[in-house]
């Protein structure tokens, strides 16, 4: 596999960098960072094949994250992560932009299938 | 201030507490959730790394991995209730909201089963599988069933389940939960529960035994129009 690098941004420090080391097993070149203006200046600094966001972000909502890749990079990829899909009839709507969604608990299986169709569905000639 | 504005003014206001309440707890809830998935990882990890060499040469991939499906039987088990506690907490953010009332019950009748089972009876349910819509104040009558569970459960004999079974009825539901009566149960606890927030959402409870079953009798009216 040719190796994918992947941005991933969830201010649970633990939990974001033990995904980073389970998919560098995997094979991507994985980074992480807690929040938004950190995602931003990352992107700025190094080039991406895709990004996972989570929704709830300390400061810059996942959400306005997503918004500003999504004008300044066209062409990335964005994935959102959140928890309301374990939650109830709290009104939560998926905002537009998202490549995808996935629900807490992430399921890494799920998480490498997504990245990759949409790491390919961004390729150039798609 | 009238008496039944300030009825109103203390109904509202105890709604507040309650939307504070569950406001809070489905924060923790998402904490929760993080910590839970935090775990989950790094359990995944740790079976990630079983597959590496030095793993394998030492002979301890198969003890690691035993450790694996135990945490990740608890995490299962923790994501679940977190889930339930979550859709709990959510009850209390409308007093008056259109809801899945099968989906309510559901919820009350698994977050209900330990305390069932700890009095050794076990709980069955029906109707509850099917999406039964209506608009009503969903906390009120979580909270009406759940005491009407407590009220049937202290009758129990255990010799059969506790049914908590739900039917769609012309503008509205009936919720009814029975069990198999004991046979020292004082006549004071075959009657219906008291304080039980009826008022909240316009509900009506009836009581009877039946073949030696003490049986209680919600009317939730759909709220729709009003």
């Amino acid at each position: 596999m040719s190796e994918y690098r992947v941005l991933l941004v969830d201010d649970e420090e633990e939990l974001v960098s033990t995904l980073v080391e389970r998919l560098e097993y995997r094979g991507f070149s994985a980074s992480y960072c807690t929040n938004g203006q950190d995602a931003l200046k990352m992107l700025r600094e190094e080039s991406y094949n895709v990004v996972v966001v989570d929704l709830k972000l300390p400061g810059m909502s996942g959400v306005d994250l997503l918004q500003t890749i999504r004008t300044a990079y066209p062409h990335l990829p964005v994935l959102m992560v959140t928890g309301h899909g374990a939650g109830g009839n709290d009104g939560f709507q998926p905002p537009d932009g998202a490549f995808a969604f996935l629900v807490k608990p992430i399921n890494i299986d799920e998480l490498v299938a997504k990245m990759t169709e949409a790491i390919k569905a961004y390729e150039p000639g798609q | 201030m009238s008496p039944d504005n300030k009825d109103k003014k203390d109904v509202a206001g105890s709604f507040a507490s309650l939307t504070f309440v569950g406001e809070i707890t489905a924060s923790v809830t998402h904490e929760l959730s993080n910590v839970v998935g935090t775990i989950e990882q790094v359990s995944g990890l740790i079976e990630d790394l079983t597959y590496t060499p030095e793993i394998q040469d030492a002979g301890i991939a198969e003890r690691l991995m035993d450790v694996v499906e135990r945490v990740a039987r608890q995490t299962e088990r923790g994501t679940t209730l977190i889930r339930r506690l979550n859709r709990f907490a959510h009850l209390a953010d409308n007093e008056k909201v259109e809801c899945d009332l099968a989906q309510v019950l559901e919820n009350v009748a698994a977050l209900s089963e330990r305390l069932v089972n700890l009095k050794k009876v076990n709980l069955v349910t029906s109707g509850l599988a099917d999406s039964l819509p209506l608009i009503c104040n969903p906390l009120m009558v979580a909270q009406s069933v759940f005491g009407m569970v407590k009220r049937v459960l202290s009758t129990a004999d255990g010799s059969e389940p506790l049914r908590i079974e739900l039917v769609g009825v012309s503008r509205g539901a009936l919720v009814t939960v029975s069990a198999r009566v004991g046979t020292d149960v004082a006549d004071d606890m075959m009657q219906a529960p008291e304080n039980l927030p009826l008022e909240a959402f316009g509900g009506s409870l009836a009581h009877r035994t039946e073949n030696g079953r003490f049986i209680l009798e919600l009317t939730v009216p759909n709220s729709a129009g009003e």
